[in-house]
Parts: C-alpha cells; sequence; structure tokens
C-alpha cells in the first residue's frame, strides 16, 4: 500500500511536469491540443493524489503502523475523529492536504475558464500545474508521506493532546482552503499578464476566487482565535505569533484587494496596483507556508526546523520574481486613463484604505521577520513582541474603521460640502453622542472611548445606507419595509452583503477593545470554601475532584461564581495530565454572557487541597465571535453570484431605477 | 499607477503617510524589541549591570521543574547543554511546557543571578525528523 | 491496475493528436465567446445599476452622474459588439 502511495505521488509530478510544458508549449504555439492534453494531465494527476490521500486515511483509520506517519500522529485509544484529522495535523499530511485542496480548485478553474475565458487557459494551466508541481516535488523528494518502518511499534505516539479539539479540526483545512484559494487568482492573473493585459473580464473572475479564498481565511482566522481562547488558556485569542501572522498577512492584503477591485470596476483606475495585490498575496500564502514549516524563527507552533524552509524559499523567489516580471513588463498596458480627481472622494478614500491595510501587513511582516532581519542588519538576533505589534496596529487600525464609515457614503470623483454634511452629520452625531455618553458613565481610556465612539458613527453609516436604500426603493416599489429591505439586499448582494461585513468587522472592534481593554485579572491562592473577588463576580472554590480516564489523570477544581448575590451556577476548571510522556491540556472554566466573559484557568494545587487559580474578567468577547458569523453571513450573502441574462439587452435607460429583476 | 489630478498634493500625502508609519514603526521597536542571549551569555557577563529585557532560548532541566505556592511563580532551570540558569516565571504556562523541552522565556536577569521571565513560550517537540536526528527531544 | 494507468495515458495524450494551429480545439481566435460578452456586459449592468442607487441616494452629483452614465454605456456598446481581435 505504501509503495502504491509513493508511486501515485510520483506519478502525479510526471503528470505536473508533463502539463506545465505542455501549457506553456501550447500556449506560445497556440496549439488548443497541447492546452486540452495538459489539462487533462492535471485531472489524472488529480485522481492519482487522491488516490495517496485515500492511502493515508485508510491507514489512519486502520492504525497501520508500518506507517510512520501513521505512528507519529494516531494512538490506540484515540477517538477516530482525530484520527482523521491527523491527515493534516502532521507537516507530510498538510503537504498532502495542501495538493489536494490545490487540484480540486485547478480542476473547477479549468472548468469555469475553458467556458469563459479560453485564451487565459494556457496560463492558468500552467501555473497550476507548476505550483502542484513544486508541491508534489516536495511530497516526493523531501518530506513524504509513505515512509515505513520494517518493525511496527505496539502503538502509536498519539497527536499533541491541544490538538484534540474540534476547533483545531476544523481550523487548519478551513485555513488552507483559503490560503490555497489564492493560487487560483494569481494563475488567472499571470495568464492574462501572458496574454496582454488584465482586462476588466479576468480580474472580475479573478475577483470571485479572492473573494472565497478571502472568507475561507476569515474563518479560518476566526477558528484559530478561537481555539486559542478557549484551549490555550491564557486568556487571549491572538498573540502575534508568526504562524498567525503568516495567515493574517495573505488576509490583509485580499481585503485590500477586495476593496481596490471595486474602485477598478467602476472607475477603471487602479488596475496596475489590483495586479500587484493578487500576486502580492499568493505570495505571501506561500511565504506562510514557508514560516510554518521551517524553524526560521521561534514560535511554538512550527512543525519542525528541517531543509523544508529551503525549498520554499527557493520557489517563492522564482514565483515572485517570475510574475513580477512579467508585471513589470505589461506595466504600461496596464494603466488607466482615469484621474485621481479630489482629495475627498470615494476613490481616495478606498485609495487610502489600501494604503493602511497595506501598512498593516508590512507592519506585520517586518516584525514578523524582525529576528532574522536584525541579525542580518545588526549582527545580533533581535526579536519584537506583541507590544511592537499593538503599539503600530491599533492606530492603523483606528483609521481604517473611520474610513470604514466614511468611504461608502463619500460621492463618486468629488465630495462637496453639502454632500458631505447630508451625509455625515447623524452618523457624527451618534458617534459624539456615545463618546459624550460613555465618558459621562465614567469610562475614561482615550483609545477606548475613540474606539467605542467611532464604531458608533460607522454603524450610524451602515444604517444610513441601508435606511435609504430601503426609502429609495419603497418610492419607486411601493412595498413594505421589511419586503423592500430583503430586496435591496438581493438586488445588490455586493455592496449590501459588505456593509454586513463591515457591521461584523464593528462588532469584532468593540470586543477586542473591550477586552484588550478592561480586562481584569486575579491570581491567588484558595483553601476550599474560600472565595475571591474578581471584576464584579465572586469566585468560591469549593475543593479539588480527582479522576482518572483513559490513560489521563484529570484534577477539577469545582467553583461556584456569584454576582451581586445572585447565584450563577457551578464552574469547572480542569487539567488533564496524560499518563504518557509529559503533556497536559487545560480545560477554562468559562461563562460567557454578551457583557464579558469570567475565564478561570487552574495553575496549581497542592496535595492538601489548595488551589491556584487565575481568574480574569474579560468584557465583550463574545462580540468577537459574534462578529465573525456576521462576517462571515455577509460575505456568503455577497459571493452569489448575479443573474445573468439569457441575452445582451438594452441598456438600462437614464434615470429609471427599476427595482424589478435586473 | 494613480493619475493624481493634483500632483504635488498627492505626493505630499504619499510623504505624509510614509513618515506616519516610521515614526510609528520606530516607537513600537523602542518599546517592543528584545535582543536573544544565550545561556552562556547571561551566566557570563550576569556580574556585569543587567541590560534591558532579553530572549532567551534553551532546554528546561529535567528535574528543575517546582511550582513555588507561596510565591505563586514557577521555578525552574533553562540549558544550552552547557551551562544552566535559574528562572522564575509568574504568568501563564502553556500547557507544553514540560521538562526536556525546548523554551524561550523573554525577561531580566536579576541581581541574584536568577532570571525573572515576564513570557514563556515552549515548543512543540518535534515528533518526526528523519532529516537531523540531534535536534530530536526525547519524550 | 496497469490497465488503468495505460488508459488514462492514452486520454491524457489524444488531443495531441487533434488538429494543430488555430481553429482547432476550444477558443476560437475569431470572436470571443458569448459567455465572455456576456461577464464583461454584466459587470457594466452591475456598475450602471450601482450608480443609479448611488444616484438616488443622493451620493452622485447630477454632472458626474451624468458623466459616469456615459462612460458606462459606452462600455456596455462596446461589449454588445463582437469583438475581433481586441484585448478588451
Amino acid at each position: 500500500m505504501a509503495s502504491l502511495g509513493r508511486f501515485s505521488l510520483l506519478a502525479a509530478l510526471v503528470l505536473a511536469l508533463y502539463a506545465l510544458a505542455a501549457a506553456a508549449l501550447g500556449g506560445r504555439a497556440v496549439r488548443p491540443g497541447l492546452v486540452t492534453s495538459a489539462a487533462r494531465a492535471l485531472v489524472a494527476m488529480a485522481a492519482l493524489e487522491a488516490l495517496a490521500g485515500g492511502i493515508l486515511i485508510a491507514a489512519l483509520v486502520r492504525r497501520d503502523y508500518t506507517f510512520a506517519y501513521v505512528v507519529a500522529h494516531v494512538r490506540d485509544g484515540q477517538a477516530l475523529g482525530y484520527d482523521l484529522t491527523a491527515f493534516w495535523s502532521g507537516m507530510e499530511g498538510s503537504l498532502l492536504l495542501w495538493a489536494l485542496i490545490l487540484s480540486g480548485y485547478t480542476l473547477a478553474a479549468v472548468r469555469s475558464i475553458a467556458r469563459t475565458r479560453p485564451r487565459l487557459l494556457p496560463g492558468v494551466v500552467g501555473v497550476c500545474a507548476g505550483v502542484a508541481a513544486f508541491f508534489l516535488f516536495m511530497l516526493t523528494a523531501v518530506t513524504p508521506p509513505f515512509v515505513t518502518a520494517p518493525f511496527p511499534p505496539a502503538d502509536g505516539q498519539g497527536m499533541n493532546p491541544l490538538l484534540l479539539n474540534p476547533w483545531m479540526a476544523i481550523h487548519p483545512p478551513t485555513l488552507y482552503l483559503g490560503f490555497v484559494g489564492l493560487t487560483i487568482p494569481f494563475a488567472i492573473v499571470v495568464a492574462g499578464l501572458l496574454t496582454g493585459g488584465a482586462d476588466e473580464g479576468g480580474v472580475l473572475l479573478a475577483r470571485r476566487w479572492m473573494l472565497w479564498a478571502w472568507y475561507c481565511l476569515s474563518m479560518g482566522l476566526m477558528f484559530g482565535a478561537k481555539w486559542s481562547y478557549v484551549v490555550l488558556g491564557w486568556g487571549g485569542y491572538w498573540a502575534w505569533d508568526p504562524v498567525e501572522n503568516a495567515a493574517l498577512m495573505p488576509w490583509l492584503v485580499s481585503t485590500a484587494f477586495l476593496h481596490s477591485v471595486l474602485i477598478q470596476e467602476r472607475r477603471a483606475m487602479l488596475q496596475q496596483w489590483t495586479v500587484v495585490l493578487v500576486v502580492l498575496a499568493f505570495g505571501l500564502s506561500i511565504f506562510g507556508t514557508f514560516l510554518t514549516r521551517s524553524g526560521v524563527l521561534s514560535s511554538v507552533h512550527s512543525f519542525t526546523q528541517s531543509p523544508l524552509g529551503g525549498y520554499f524559499l527557493g520557489f517563492l523567489a522564482l514565483s515572485m520574481v517570475g510574475a513580477f516580471g512579467l508585471v513589470a513588463w505589461r506595466w504600461e498596458g496596464l494603466r488607466s486613463e482615469h484621474t485621481l480627481d479630489s482629495a475627498l472622494s470615494r476613490e481616495s478614500a478606498f485609495l487610502l484604505n489600501n494604503v493602511v491595510f497595506l501598512a498593516v501587513a508590512f507592519t506585520v511582516f517586518l516584525g514578523t521577520v524582525f529576528p532574522v532581519l536584525s541579525e542580518a542588519v545588526t549582527g545580533r538576533r533581535m526579536n519584537v513582541g506583541p507590544p511592537f505589534f499593538d503599539h503600530v496596529v491599533t492606530p492603523l487600525a483606528v483609521v481604517l474603521l473611520l474610513l470604514m464609515g466614511v468611504g461608502p457614503l463619500l460621492p463618486w470623483r468629488r465630495a462637496s460640502a453639502a454632500s458631505l454634511r447630508n451625509n455625515f452629520l447623524a452618523p457624527g452625531a451618534v458617534g459624539i453622542i456615545l463618546a459624550l455618553g460613555l465618558l459621562a458613565a465614567g469610562m475614561r481610556a482615550p483609545g477606548a472611548v475613540l474606539a467605542f465612539a467611532l464604531s458608533g458613527f460607522v454603524a450610524g453609516t451602515v444604517v444610513l445606507e441601508f435606511a435609504r436604500g430601503v426609502r429609495v426603493r419603497r418610492a419607486h416599489g411601493g412595498e413594505g419595509p421589511v419586503r423592500a429591505l430583503a430586496a435591496l439586499v438581493l438586488q445588490h448582494r455586493r455592496r449590501y452583503g459588505g456593509y454586513i461585513v463591515h457591521l461584523g468587522i464593528l462588532l469584532l472592534f468593540c470586543g477586542v477593545t473591550g477586552s484588550s481593554v478592561f480586562s481584569t485579572q486575579r491570581l491567588v491562592t484558595l483553601r476550599p470554601g474560600e472565595a475571591v473577588e474578581v471584576g464584579e463576580y465572586r469566585v468560591r472554590y469549593d475543593g479539588l475532584r480527582q479522576s482518572t480516564r483513559s490513560g489521563t489523570l484529570v484534577m477539577t477544581a469545582a467553583l461556584r461564581a456569584f454576582s451581586g448575590g445572585r447565584d450563577l451556577g457551578p464552574l469547572d476548571a480542569r487539567r488533564t495530565l496524560f499518563l504518557t510522556g509529559q503533556d497536559s491540556t487545560t480545560d477554562i472554566g468559562l461563562r460567557s454572557t454578551p457583557r464579558d466573559d469570567l475565564y478561570v484557568t487552574l495553575v496549581g494545587w497542592t496535595a492538601g487541597g489548595d488551589a491556584t487559580l487565575r481568574l480574569l474578567v474579560n468584557p465583550l468577547v463574545v462580540w468577537i465571535w459574534a462578529g465573525g458569523l456576521v462576517v462571515t453571513a455577509g460575505a456568503a450573502i455577497g459571493m452569489v453570484p448575479e443573474r445573468r441574462a439569457a441575452r445582451v439587452r438594452e441598456v438600462v435607460p437614464a434615470g429609471a431605477w427599476s427595482p424589478g429583476g435586473l | 499607477m494613480i493619475r493624481p489630478a493634483r500632483p504635488v498634493a498627492f505626493v505630499a500625502g504619499v510623504v505624509v503617510v510614509v513618515l506616519a508609519l516610521a515614526y510609528l514603526v520606530y516607537g513600537g521597536i523602542q518599546q517592543g524589541a528584545t535582543y536573544w542571549v544565550t545561556v552562556g551569555e547571561l551566566r557570563h557577563e550576569h556580574p556585569a549591570a543587567p541590560h534591558g529585557p532579553v530572549r532567551l532560548g534553551g532546554t528546561v532541566v529535567p528535574g528543575s521543574v517546582a511550582w513555588d505556592a507561596s510565591h505563586q511563580h514557577l521555578r525552574f532551570a533553562v540549558t544550552d547543554g552547557v551551562d544552566a540558569i535559574p528562572v522564575r516565571y509568574s504568568g501563564v504556562v502553556p500547557d507544553i511546557f514540560a521538562e526536556g523541552r525546548q523554551v524561550v522565556v523573554e525577561g531580566r536577569i536579576s541581581a541574584d543571578g536568577v532570571f525573572t521571565a515576564t513570557t514563556l513560550l515552549a515548543k512543540c517537540p518535534t515528533k518526526y525528523n528523519p532529516a537531523d536526528p540531534q535536534k530530536r527531544v526525547p519524550g | 491496475m496497469a490497465v488503468l494507468a495505460a488508459a488514462a495515458a492514452v486520454w491524457v495524450l489524444a488531443p495531441l493528436r487533434a488538429a494543430a494551429g488555430p481553429g482547432g480545439g476550444s477558443g476560437s481566435r475569431a470572436g470571443e465567446p458569448p459567455e465572455r460578452l456576456r461577464a464583461a456586459r454584466g459587470a457594466v449592468d452591475d456598475a450602471l445599476r450601482d450608480l443609479e442607487l448611488d444616484h438616488a441616494t443622493g451620493k452622485v452629483s447630477e454632472d458626474d452622474y451624468r458623466l459616469l452614465r456615459a462612460g458606462y454605456e459606452g462600455r456596455a456598446a462596446e461589449a454588445g459588439r463582437t469583438s475581433r481581435g481586441s484585448s478588451l
């Protein structure tokens, strides 16, 4: 079986290389037969990869310990579901997952592009084949998943228990769907550059894929943050860890793209910039993969230290030099004809938005590679931690928040004083009233007041947009407000889906502000029966329980929470010690309300039954998860494709805003 | 890329943005940068005045881990294979922290020779590493 | 297994024997396929619809509205023609 797996991957590599050559040749010599053959080779390659994947899954499920990979990640007694997720918990499997997802995307893209933009097909097939070839090369020569041992051990080592959690089960595949998804828009754009300029249609196609990849990245980041909060037990959800940053950077660049592409579509500007963003996003996804695989930075996530990093860096350099070279070659052809008319216009707001997103991405990049950079420049290795990131990113994020409110309401081309007044008076008032209200209620942290006030302002602008749209619709169609709202959103899915995403981001902002600025912490050692005050809660420690369960020793601190005399019920804070090896996991005691989270970890205990507890009250954390949900909902709405008419119709007559289906 | 109607104002705007970013980044580095040191460097330099916060990497010495309940901090020793340095730490201990595992601590060395850590990061032990057998951490 | 591999090889290499040069296989150069035109036209329709909404909610001045509309209508007309060898 293992040899079949090895052979499949090798054959897949051969097919990928063939597809790359055939697509390149077929594109240059305009021989469609070659291109079709290349596309078919990719289908066969996908089938072989699926075969290899199936073999690995079968080995994991059967707990076949002749496979070294299975030994490393599976153990008798591990739940079956986690045996399956072991597929991607190790390096070799995760690379195979990457290749599989890429194949899936490639097949879908090839089908779609062969039908709609056949001129782009050779380029897309070639690029996808090239990327696939790299990963298959890694899987055959550098990190093969099908290494076997002649004398299988009786039991495997099992996965790191920190990974035995539902959030960690879905976090990698979701993130990979995003990372890998950035390859397709890259392929489309490169193909467009090769055939002579990324015109409007090509970017539209790339946009759909970027939106999907962005959607997956957003969810992956949220799952990771949730896992960090709930499982790692340090009370936070984001640590500016290099691997977290690795996923954040392409997300930032994709978000910038989603905004700049709108300017390109509406005003045919920023085309060069948009193309650069697509290339950059792909580069960052490969760079992110490189960060998580190599040991070049000390991250608690990194799988291992190995020569893997060198290959990734080489591939990254090659693809970036090639792609940017193409961009430079086609630079003049991409130039747009329109000018930026005014500093106060929607175009300039979007442009500033892009600049700030890129500034954040640059900062995150700088902070992440700082150790390597500082060693190269000064000879001494230095690190920058969360204070650096917080210091730089927070003001930038506040600017973005402001732009989120201002951008959609600014007119195209040029804003007049009248339009400014009309659009920003009411939301501005909301923001100021909110600020005054918070100050009156005793909030003193200036950053927090500003963040909340701005959030109020932005919420006001979004509500205003919805209200105006509904009013216009009702003026034309006379529907009831609810129906008008539904029809409005369905008619303008991109715009209103985007506004919903903005609302989700607002919730996220408020949640992050609340939990960062107003969190309180206590570290206490209690005897059974003693209680401690934290925030507005009183937590009583009732005693320590001990139990054993399938190879683990579980220590549970039984607690009871009270708020202002009201009994809020029991709470358990647990530590699970794995008797094989030295691993342990934490189960936090968590009580979440929309107002705040009461978060308790069992830090230590004595033989006498005293427990050392860390208690945190984190306000507004639930808003973060809620915000994430709203973002995904808004994105989902925006992704539903617009209906296309069966035949080319008449141009919409001037002034006739028709509420009916266009 | 962009053709502004008023190029001078546009360039001025760009310059402002770049300067603002540079200022923020510089301030951030001042605030957050720490030097990496090795156990050996700390041990031999320690008599001199303790410099700013540093980052120390090493392996947790087996048998050195003890929870000091009265002071509510964790005591352990970190070694680079040659020298070892005692550490005390009162923050959140990651679950993967264990004897014999690689850790990174950030903090200052105190006058009494003990490294007072404000941050503790532990590394997931490598489980499958055919390329470099020496780096394999037992356990 | 070997039979499968042989069949796959035949399937992959078959298109190579198809007619070489332009006109054969997928994608003729004589004109853009209708899907491509639909997509381009659809993009302009989206822009027009968005512009109408912006105008109706007072976010575009009259002059700018006329200007932008004219631009979009021009693009719509272009997409309506069968483009011969044009890169747009």
